[in-house]
């Protein structure tokens, strides 16, 4: 059985502008110990899809469908109940270090804190704990610096203390909500290589949330495509990459820059993304999608099996009909 | 195209003093940019790719004239830049050197529209023209970068990021620039838009023979859009190059773990490839190492780098390195 | 319901279509500026604009009502004191049998123009002050914010009653002394917006097209502050009237028989005791009426202005 079972889950906002649709009926499973990557662009709906399983979305939200985490329901559940779960079950981090760390506390209150509150360990207890924790993290010469403020270490440290922060508990699920995109690429290199090797240790799932898919190549085991609120492909990591059926993964795919790659012209998804509260009412790529037809503007296309290796879901009405690796090279 | 040098920045230097909490103290300095000197050539695009606070921005702004050079010189058309201090001086080489700006949003003025935020240049440097012609200048600008000459009377907040920085290339290119100096201009748009912008700017640089200074953090974007790239670490270069060969061949230590680190998207390759990982942080600009300011964390490292500043010096047709490990024949010569 | 949806989809599609077609949503072509959005938001805020339209009623009122009525404030009619309301005297009447409705008005009149008066001169000068401050920086900007905070320091209540001792009960005085107070808070608030703004790109944008310096700061940063400001004179109006309604009780402001609600209020509070309590209740409502409006018209401006804050 899966660990977290995300079902039909739908976010609304309520505006002054009309409802926006943030996340329209999203479902998606995540295995122990597994890493999922959650790919998209800003308002593809992927830090809301999280935001909601922690009961984080904001007060103008209506949040409807169900999540699972271990057969127990997550979405409407009471804030008492969520408190448990949240920080002792599942984790986060943050994509900006700073702003999720109180810089008025040392990092050891920080640390301690949840621990005591969830296991109710003792100070000394969490202590020990804590330091644990940072080693994991290879925060150098630890001792000295568990008594600094957050704002007395380096991003890359700030985040790394971040991660230390949402271990503690030892957590089932942890969720990485674009950790690496404020950090420069050294850095975001050797925080990957950490969150890889600390998810082997702990044998934890991740959700990793990003809007680079190179950074999923490397990192993830299962990859799912948001655009506009709605899932648009999801499969096996190496599946994409091999066979991309929708026409926003190749689109993203080519205009991904590499640095390895000797062509030099990037090729470009044309328009603009939609705007959530006047969605499309086919599928929201269409306006954009070099193939769409018909049909494309007039039905919601469905999540269906490609039945490759492995299984590969494609919402995409012209999934079938071409062979993306040929658009690629064409 | 012709080349030779259209833009040569000799030794500069840009120090910001700190502020002293006692008179009596010595001042302290923050070295933004120390000792940096590189020639852009008529119609290239010249990448500057480092990370946060190796000082690229600092630099590109002591080019346009926001901030003040500490020491050096930029030339351009026989003028050095950095004496220039008066506004009316200024005039004439603004009208040359415009600049695009990181943040779409926050480059824009709320308050203003589209149509008048382009039209502004013109109105300090061609204050002659009529409205209408002012009006067929904009319009026509706006076509050029790909926007509807029907929004003209939009406001920024009724535009997407990509368009709004499509408004702010319209509004530097606008009085027909020889150079544009580009700071981060794709770093806050998305995948799909970023490729639009980074295309656009590659074709208005070939219409209009734009000579272009882009500056980004990632060396996957600089890579695409430039002809030559710089690499900058801690205020100073550290190495200069062809870009694709650059990258295909990297010199420098920091240069490999610049592109080492780089993400590909590629499950295999991204598995297999060994990344040289830097150990420690970046160190302080107000109290840089001693010596080449890479050592502290550079894997080469050895005593004779602590103690004398590499020259950025030449390898081959293409290639400037500053390093002393690196030996005299790359690998690439062949 | 499933019908109904998959109707509303349709017309919504065609609607969207439409859209793409001309790559563009509603109104398109005309701008939308943030003052006309926020114009906009504001009226949808109920509270805001139904204070707005009593504000304005009031303020008609205080106007044309005395115009109209047959006594004057400052007629005495000794057989007739201490009147209840009734049909010839709406008010009632006070110790000296004057007519307590249109001392209301005119004592309205009084206020209002004071708030409104020491509103607009703190707002030019600390708009100036704090503008000033705030782009040139430096030196300018120590200097003049070490001004504000030796004013800031000044003992208020000392410095009115010294003025009042000096130069006796005055009209102008009282200007003099909300406006020395208030422009205070003025010049830090437009400091520190001129601050923010002066590190936006668009300021440095303007730089490095050859904009002048003095066209920056008009066409720029004063076309930044001017919602800032707006939110800020609703709600230094009810501020100002506060203080003064505060020295005229302490029978420091305007000299009799000429008042305001302050004086009214004041003389009312005198002769509760005696069961007299239109002379307090009836001028109290209007103040606080009044006062109330300005503070939601207030709030509505700033949440229509900054929409991020309502949550």
């Amino acid at each position: 059985m899966s660990l977290l079972e995300v079902n039909n889950l739908n976010v609304r906002f309520k505006t002054n502008d009309g409802l926006v649709h943030a996340i329209n009926h999203v479902s998606f499973s995540l295995d122990k110990a597994e890493t999922l990557g959650v790919v998209g662009e800003s308002g593809s709906g992927k830090s809301q899809t999280v935001l909601a399983l922690m009961g984080l979305s904001a007060n103008n939200a209506l949040v409807s469908g169900s999540a699972k985490l271990d057969g127990k329901e997550l979405i409407g559940i009471p804030t008492k109940e969520l408190n448990q779960i949240r920080g002792n079950e599942i984790s986060m981090i943050f994509q900006d270090p700073m702003t999720s760390l109180n810089p008025y506390v040392t990092i050891e209150t920080q640390l301690c804190e949840p621990m005591m509150v969830h296991q109710h360990s003792t100070k000394a207890q969490a202590r020990r704990h804590a330091i644990d924790m940072l080693d994991a993290v290879r925060i150098p010469d630890i001792a000295n610096r568990i008594k600094l403020y957050p704002h007395e270490l380096s991003g890359g440290m700030q985040q790394r203390v971040m991660v230390a922060m949402a271990l503690m508990c030892k957590p089932r699920l942890l969720i990485a909500d674009e950790p690496t995109t404020a950090l420069d690429v050294t850095v975001q290199a050797q925080l990957l290589k950490l969150l890889q090797e600390l998810q082997d240790e702990f044998k934890m799932a991740t959700i990793l949330i990003t809007h680079d898919i190179a950074v999923v190549a490397g990192a993830c085991d299962r990859v799912m495509v948001m655009y506009a609120g709605t899932t648009v492909e999801s499969a096996q990591i190496h599946d994409l990459f091999a066979n991309h059926y929708h026409p926003y993964t190749s689109g993203l795919m080519t205009a991904t820059p590499r640095v390895d790659s000797a062509q030099t012209k990037l090729q470009e998804i044309t328009g603009e993304p939609p705007d959530l509260s006047h969605l499309p009412a086919g599928c929201a790529f269409s306006p954009r999608c070099p193939r769409a037809t018909d049909i494309c503007s007039q039905q919601h296309p469905v999540l269906e099996d490609m039945h490759d290796q492995n299984l590969h879901y494609v919402a995409c009405f012209h999934a079938r009909e071409t062979d993306n690796k040929e658009t690629l090279n064409s | 195209m012709n080349k030779g040098p259209l833009l040569s920045i000799h030794d500069l230097k840009v120090h910001f003093p700190l502020k002293k909490s006692w008179p009596w103290q010595q001042t302290q300095y923050v070295k933004a940019v120390d000792e940096v000197s590189f020639k852009v050539n008529q119609g290239e695009i010249l990448g500057i790719v480092g990370e946060s606070g190796c000082g690229k921005s600092t630099l590109i702004r002591a080019i346009v004239g926001l901030v003040g050079a500490t020491a050096g010189s930029v030339i351009w058309a026989g003028k050095d830049l950095t004496v220039v201090k008066t506004k009316k001086t200024w005039q004439p080489i603004r009208k040359n050197i415009q600049m695009v700006f990181q943040d779409p949003f926050s480059s824009l003025n709320p308050r203003m529209t589209i149509g008048n935020i382009i039209a502004e240049p013109l109105l300090v440097h061609e204050p002659k023209l009529s409205v209408g012609e002012r009006r067929a200048r904009v319009e026509q600008m706006m076509r050029m970068v790909g926007l509807s000459p029907r929004h003209i009377n939009r406001y920024p907040h009724q535009f997407s990021g990509g368009q709004c920085q499509r408004a702010g290339i319209a509004r530097a290119l606008i009085l027909r620039p020889s150079i544009l100096v580009c700071d981060e201009p794709v770093s806050a748009l998305d995948v799909s838009i970023q490729a639009q912008v980074v295309n656009l700017l590659k074709e208005l640089q070939h219409s209009l023979g734009l000579t272009i200074l882009f500056i980004a953090h990632n060396l996957s974007v600089i890579k695409h859009i430039s002809d030559r790239i710089l690499v900058m670490y801690l205020g100073r270069v550290m190495e200069v190059g062809e870009s694709k060969s650059l990258c295909d061949h990297p010199s420098h230590p920091y240069t490999k773990a610049l592109i080492s680190a780089a993400p590909l998207p590629d499950p295999e390759l991204e598995r297999n490839k060994r990344i040289q990982i830097l150990e420690g942080d970046l160190p302080s600009p107000i109290h840089p190492p001693s010596g080449c300011v890479f050592h502290t964390r550079c894997p080469l490292a050895d005593s004779n780098c602590a103690k004398k500043k590499p020259e950025l010096r030449w390898l081959s047709e293409t290639r400037e390195v500053a390093c002393i490990k690196v030996e005299e024949k790359p690998r690439q010569a062949a | 319901m499933e019908k109904s949806f998959t109707l509303r989809q349709k017309k919504k599609n065609a609607y969207f279509l439409e859209k793409v077609a001309t790559n563009s949503y509603e109104g398109a072509f005309k701008g939308r500026s943030l003052y006309y959005d926020a114009w906009l938001r504001f009226k949808k805020n109920r509270i805001a604009k139904f204070s707005l339209v009593v504000l304005g009623l009031i303020i008609v009122m205080m106007i044309v009502l005395p115009w109209f009525s047959p006594y004057t404030y400052a007629q005495q009619n000794l057989l007739e004191v201490y009147q209840s309301p009734s049909a010839k005297h709406w008010f009632g009447t006070d110790s000296l049998g004057r007519d307590i409705f249109t001392r209301v008005m005119i004592g309205g009149r009084i206020t209002l123009e004071i708030g409104f008066v020491a509103t607009l001169v703190s707002v030019v000068i600390g708009t100036l002050v704090g503008a000033t401050a705030g782009f040139l920086g430096g030196n300018v900007d120590n200097i003049l914010m070490r001004i504000v905070d030796v004013l800031y320091g000044l003992p208020f209540m000392f410095f009115a009653i010294l003025l009042v001792t000096l130069f006796g009960r005055n009209f102008i005085l009282i200007f003099i002394a909300i406006g020395a107070v208030v422009w205070l808070d003025m010049a830090r608030v437009v400091r520190g917006q001129t601050m923010g703004l002066k590190n936006r790109q668009f300021i440095e944008a303007a730089h490095v097209c050859g904009v002048k310096e003095r066209v920056i700061i008009t066409r720029h940063i004063i076309r930044n502050l001017i919602g800032i400001i707006a939110v800020y004179i609703t709600l230094t109006v009810p501020g100002s009237i506060m203080i003064a309604v505060f020295l005229s009780f302490l029978g420091l402001g305007i000299q009799p028989p000429m008042t305001d609600w302050g004086g009214l209020i004041s003389d009312g509070a005198q002769v509760i005791a005696f069961n007299y309590w239109w002379l307090l209740l009836i001028p109290s409502s209007f103040l606080t009426v009044t006062l109330l409006c300005f503070n939601f018209v207030g709030n509505g401006l700033r949440d229509a202005l900054d929409p991020r804050e309502q949550h």
